[in-house]
């Protein structure tokens, strides 16, 4: 904290120390009495009050805190002779800003600007503020008037980002980009530019008017010497050169860069482009961005004639020949990939030679076949032969390898690579049953026996053929998708736990044990897997993904509180805190990572998984508290009653989400909720499925987060609907109590129909139809418990609308009770019939049974909960000459709890019975799958490998480490593992259901004292 | 193939996860923030070609005494792409800026004891020496290395050192002058760490 003149706020720097210091060393008590002393000597001193909500603040007080910031703030005001310094505004703004009120701290900064206009620290705070609010306008009217104060260049270069950042955001276009590029003409002409920086933004304003020629002239004239570094402008000046469709001059700018570092892909496939004037790079994504690089090897076929193309290719293939002799580095790669791009052109183009591409292709293998990234490398290449002449490529790696190397990591490289070639060609897709279990175990016999390159290697480092398991388990999936047989899965489970065991860190391993355990149904194992990735930070956006859409559906609520907690408050934080940083850049000059910054906010806040969370984690509170109706009020209360939730349904349409996950480290078999490649039939893919599928992935969030959203406030006024009722209905003689009730849900009835694709009425003939038998209970199957939310919904607002009720000869039981009745009971029972011993079934429908209890079973319990209550006395005093406990509701009420419970014991019967078994049993039972009765095929080959190769270890081979773990590896420590992944599940959800069966209980006591 | 280029903010995700796939010592989000908006020159990222970042450098100046150096905070390469010389010529870039762009007198950095692999890439590649052991450096208790090497310091013009010809206002910078910055201290929270 500075001062000036010995002052600090307009108080003797000497008196305020002590407080500063204690701050700093998190004495709060000990401020807070230093703090009472100087408001004892200055009482209305701003500052002094402003330190005190600061320590206030501090200390967890945010109440009192804001009321002496008020205060303080009021001082300002009122009285004009206080100092207003920058001290105490920046003070109150720290305070402010941790109260979430940047609109005050924002208002003292412009009171104080307008008292002192000429006040440049004042105006910088001032401009910091609108920073932090991204109010761009203010900033660049902000930053002008410092320009003009002062004149500085970076005042100017502030009020151009601002300007930027302005169109970036969509709000003006050309005019102020005129306006940007007058302003730095002028600034130029007068005073020159001193910063790189400054001439970027410059560069960008005019690349963003497509101005590349004026962009180009500026480059090349003596401004350009500020780049320091060559390499930044040539490439600059390419890109400009390109942009401007001047491809000769640009290529020959691209072949300079690669002259100069000759490992630079993107490069070269720029160079190429031009060389081909081809604008793919430069036409793509969003035109006006010079920021966000093109990502892809996508390019146009060549409109040019045949001798031209031709030509330009020798070209292309000349200099690719030069680059290759000017290294000595022989761990470049980018030259001899570049001749296989040139090969891959000249297929495209329709003159490849396969030959040729396939002896490039093995001169790659040659050099870099032993290194991990050979086959993705390649993968791209491949791809323009012919299945045929992939088979021809994969056997002459084949024979090539056998002469090559006598280093054995080197060696044992080649072999991964080939067997990883082979999966990126297809050739597993056609192999036999028994030829796969044959390759996933020859993978996992080079793993064993080339453990001992290892034994020296640091425990951090990673293992040599490490991937070999991970590739193992990948077989070991397409075998269980081709014969639905499960011990393919636990064999996966274990050759990675076997891989854990030796190496801890593995997360390749992990990642493909969380799937697997989720597959098997021991979430409580897959969310333990998550737990060891340690994700945190940033991470728990670009890696949740692997373990929360399973948590949504699960009744692991505690975890799935703490994940969704964590993740919200990482994102929520990162929000607050980050404007803040964005000052950074502005002081430090580095202007074109403002609008970087700023975008880079959009795309986290725009994420996909951020607005699936923020509708998840309050509807995860309502069906935690949904068997206690006064717990459960509170919430909705804590919720504004879901009215903020009804806007976010509201707005969906207008929303585009962005998608942060590290989509790399999932494999191609893990099931999204577009696609579960195991659930279907197998497929004869002829390649790695990896679809991009982005546009439907968008489109299926919005839809489930539009309807999601809708949840809370429909339970809420389900709640009310309910209690609408008996009392003032039987006082009224049956009229509405609430008309505003009933008519707002019967509007989010019909909404929810709508996004289940019906009208209302359409809607209420499916139920009906459905519970009664009438319709095939598959009507509703592909969005089973949206359906059954509404019939629930469709219940609580009939009891307040009865516009349903047509009594017929069964009198109430065609009402809405018993649709509800009839369709929970009906699904419920059915999935309990259903289900196969939890031991020997993948996790497939034990998820909807979940959510059958938690969701419309609660929230009917919730309606059940409401009607009871106020059809009981208030008080203590009971209620003469009220409905009479006989009179068809409450046979209705009754009766529907009656149903309820019946529904839920079946399912506790059924868990229970799954629970109870004996754990040695469950043991025996998921070792069994591995125990191939003798047989040479089916699940327990690899595993028999894994098996033999521990129960035979060499010590001084393997090394200390190696083979003390091998020794600790036990089959049944891992099939513990799934049993009670899958019985901790089993458990929480039986939990649930007693707590909703004692619910339901006393419900049934309370009715009948009616 | 793999292009050594300057991080953007876009690449902060994916360096994240190599830095968790890579290395025990991870950083809050604005640790990252903060180098990139604070010193965006000496930042950089191994690109490969389907645009995946496979390795970064983050690193950061610092001035002592009146002396500027540059300090490599962290640096890591994934495995699949080990052995290609790719931390070599992230380190050669970030080294290069500190010293082109900010007149950088030397380099430091802190690498585990144990870490024999990226100890031998910094003695034996990149000419660093050890300047002292600094005892129980690192979360775990163990000590690190800190090692230095020298570069050809302020030959160049900074830009940051312009003033204003011309204009009748004496201009103070609140910060240009220097290449560090206070909001260090409060930010970087945690130790810094390095390995390969």
């Amino acid at each position: 904290m500075a001062s000036k003149f010995g002052l600090a706020g307009g108080i003797p720097e000497r008196r305020v120390r002590p407080i500063w210091d204690a701050i700093d060393s998190r004495q709060f008590k000990n401020a807070l009495k230093h703090s009472a002393s100087l408001l004892a000597k200055y009482p209305n001193s701003p500052y002094a009050l402003a330190l005190k909500a600061l320590i206030l603040e501090r200390m967890g007080k945010p109440e009192e805190a804001l009321s002496v910031c008020l205060s303080a703030k009021e001082l300002l005001y009122k009285n004009d002779t206080f100092l207003m310094d920058d001290l105490t505004l920046s003070t109150l703004q720290i305070v402010f800003q941790r109260l979430d009120h940047l609109d005050l701290a924002r208002s003292c900064y412009e009171y104080a600007c307008g008292k002192s206009p000429n006040n440049l620290e004042l105006m910088m705070g001032l401009f910091n503020c609108y920073v932090r609010e991204y109010s761009f306008v203010k900033q660049q009217q902000t930053a002008i008037k410092m320009y003009k104060l002062v004149g500085e260049e970076r005042f100017l270069l502030w009020a151009v980002c601002s300007i930027q950042l302005q169109v970036f955001c969509g709000n003006g276009g050309e005019k102020l980009l005129l306006l940007a590029e007058g302003l730095l003409k002028k600034h130029v002409a007068s005073h020159s530019l001193h910063e790189p920086e400054a001439l970027i933004v410059y560069i960008s304003v005019l690349e963003q008017q497509a101005k590349y020629g004026d962009a180009l002239e500026i480059l090349s004239g003596k401004l350009g010497s500020l780049f320091v570094i060559d390499v930044d402008r040539l490439r600059i000046q390419g890109r400009l050169l390109a942009r401007a469709g001047d491809y000769s001059d640009a290529a020959n700018i691209f072949q300079k860069i690669l002259e100069l570092s000759p490992d630079d892909w993107e490069c070269f496939l720029h160079y190429l482009g031009c060389l081909l004037e081809d604008d793919t790079n430069w036409c793509n994504g969003v035109p006006n961005d010079p920021i966000l690089p093109s990502k892809h090897m996508d390019c146009k076929l060549s409109h040019l004639k045949e001798e031209v193309f031709d030509s330009r290719m020798s070209d292309a293939s000349e200099f690719v020949q030069k680059l290759q002799a000017g290294t000595s580095d022989n761990t470049l790669r980018c030259p001899y990939l570049a001749n296989l791009e040139v090969e891959r052109r000249k297929h495209l183009y329709g003159k490849g030679d396969d030959d040729k591409l396939m002896d490039a292709l093995m001169q790659y293998f040659f050099r870099f076949g032993h290194l991990a990234c050979f086959t993705s490398d390649v993968e791209v290449f491949l791809e323009v032969l012919t299945t045929d002449k992939k088979t021809e490529f994969l056997e002459k790696l084949k024979k090539g390898s056998e002469s090559l190397s006598t280093v054995p990591t080197k060696v044992l490289g080649q072999s991964i690579t080939i067997l990883k070639v082979q999966e990126v060609v297809g050739k597993m897709y056609k192999l036999s049953k028994s030829e796969l279990e044959g390759s996933a175990v020859q993978m996992v016999e080079l793993y064993c026996r080339n453990l001992p390159l290892s034994k020296d290697l640091d425990p951090q480092e990673n293992m040599h053929g490490e991937e070999l398991l991970s590739m193992a388990c990948n077989v070991l999936v397409q075998l269980f998708w081709r014969t639905r047989h499960l011990g393919y899965f636990i064999e996966a489970i274990m050759i990675l736990e076997f891989g854990l065991t030796i190496r801890r860190y593995v997360w390749q391993y992990k990642i493909l044990l969380l799937h697997l355990y989720s597959l098997v149904g021991a979430l409580s194992s897959a969310y333990e897997c998550y737990k060891s990735l340690d994700a945190k930070n940033i991470l728990m956006e670009t890696v949740s993904h692997h373990i929360l859409p399973q948590m949504l559906v699960s009744p692991l609520w505690v975890d799935l509180n703490n994940l969704l907690k964590d993740y919200l408050k990482f994102m929520d934080d990162h929000f607050r805190e980050s404007a803040d940083l964005t000052f950074l850049a502005y002081r430090h000059r580095n202007y074109s990572k403002v609008i970087e910054f700023v975008q880079f906010k959009e795309q986290l806040q725009h994420s996909n998984q951020y607005l699936v969370a923020r509708v998840e984690a309050p509807i995860l509170h309502l069906k935690q508290n949904a068997d206690n109706i006064e717990e459960e009020e509170r919430v909705l209360e804590s919720l504004k009653f879901g009215i903020q939730f009804i806007e976010l349904s509201n707005e969906i349409g207008s929303k585009s989400l962005t998608f942060n996950e590290d989509l790399q480290s999932r494999p191609w078999w893990t099931p999204t909720s577009e696609k579960n490649y195991l659930l279907g039939p197998f497929e004869g893919i002829s390649f790695f499925p990896r679809e991009n599928m982005t546009k439907e992935r968008e489109a299926n969030v919005l839809r489930v987060i539009e309807r999601k959203s809708l949840l809370p406030r429909m339970i809420y006024l389900s709640i009310r609907s309910a209690s609408a009722l008996l009392k003032e209905n039987f006082e009224v003689n049956g009229s509405l109590s609430d008309p505003k009730i009933s008519s707002e849900l019967k509007f989010l009835l019909e909404r929810y129909a709508k996004l289940l694709g019906f009208s209302l009425s359409d809607s209420i003939e499916v139920v009906l139809g459905v519970s009664s038998g009438v319709k095939p209970s598959s009507t509703i199957d592909s969005d089973l418990i949206d359906w059954l939310n509404f019939a629930v919904f469709l219940n609580a607002w009939n009891l307040s609308s009865h516009e349903l009720a047509q009594p017929d000869l069964d009198g109430y039981k065609a009402g809405s009770w018993h649709i509800v009745d009839s369709l929970l009971k009906k699904y419920i029972s059915e999935k309990v019939r259903s289900m196969d011993p939890l031991i020997c079934s993948p996790w497939v429908d034990l998820p909807i049974l979940v959510q059958l209890v938690s969701e419309p079973l609660a929230w009917h319990g919730l309606v059940l909960q409401s009607r009871v209550r106020s059809s009981l006395p208030s008080g203590k005093r009971k209620k003469k000459g009220g409905p009479d406990s006989t009179s068809p509701p409450f046979h209705a009420i009754r009766e529907s709890i009656q149903s309820s419970c019946g529904a839920i014991e079946d399912v506790m019967k059924w868990l229970r019975e799954q629970i109870n078994r004996p754990e040695d049993e469950n043991l025996e039972t998921t070792l069994s799958f591995l125990q191939g009765k003798g047989q040479n095929e089916g699940p327990g080959q690899v595993f028999k490998i894994v098996e033999t190769f521990s129960s035979s270890i060499n010590d001084t081979q393997l090394g200390d480490w190696i083979s003390q773990a091998v020794k600790c590896w036990s089959p049944v420590d891992v099939a513990r593992k799934i049993v009670t992944g899958k019985c901790t599940v089993l458990s929480e959800f039986l939990q649930m259901c007693e707590s909703k069966m004692k619910l339901l209980q006393a419900l049934k006591q309370q009715i009948a004292q009616v | 193939m793999v292009c050594i280029r300057k991080a953007t903010a876009y690449d902060l995700l994916d360096m994240q996860t190599c830095n968790h796939l890579c290395l025990p010592e991870n950083y809050q989000m604005k640790y990252y923030l903060y180098h990139i908006l604070t010193w965006p020159k000496l930042l950089y990222v191994a690109e490969d070609y389907k645009g995946h970042i496979v390795g970064y450098v983050l690193a950061k100046m610092k001035e002592e005494s009146n002396e500027c150096h540059g300090h490599i905070t962290s640096l890591a390469v994934l495995r699949t792409h080990r052995k290609l010389g790719l931390a070599t010529k992230l380190m050669h870039a970030a080294q290069n800026a500190m010293e082109q762009v900010y007149g950088a007198e030397y380099v430091s950095l802190h690498v585990r004891k144990s870490n024999r692999a990226a100890f031998n890439l910094y003695k034996e590649t990149l000419g660093y020496k050890i300047h002292y052991v600094e005892a129980k450096y690192y979360e775990d208790g163990e000590d690190a290395y800190d090692m230095r090497k020298k570069l050809k310091g302020k030959q160049i013009h900074h830009h940051h050192d312009h003033g204003q010809h011309g204009h009748g206002h004496g201009h103070h910078h609140e910060h240009g002058g220097g290449c560090c910055s206070s909001a260090e201290a409060e930010l970087s929270g945690k130790k810094e760490a390095k390995a390969m």
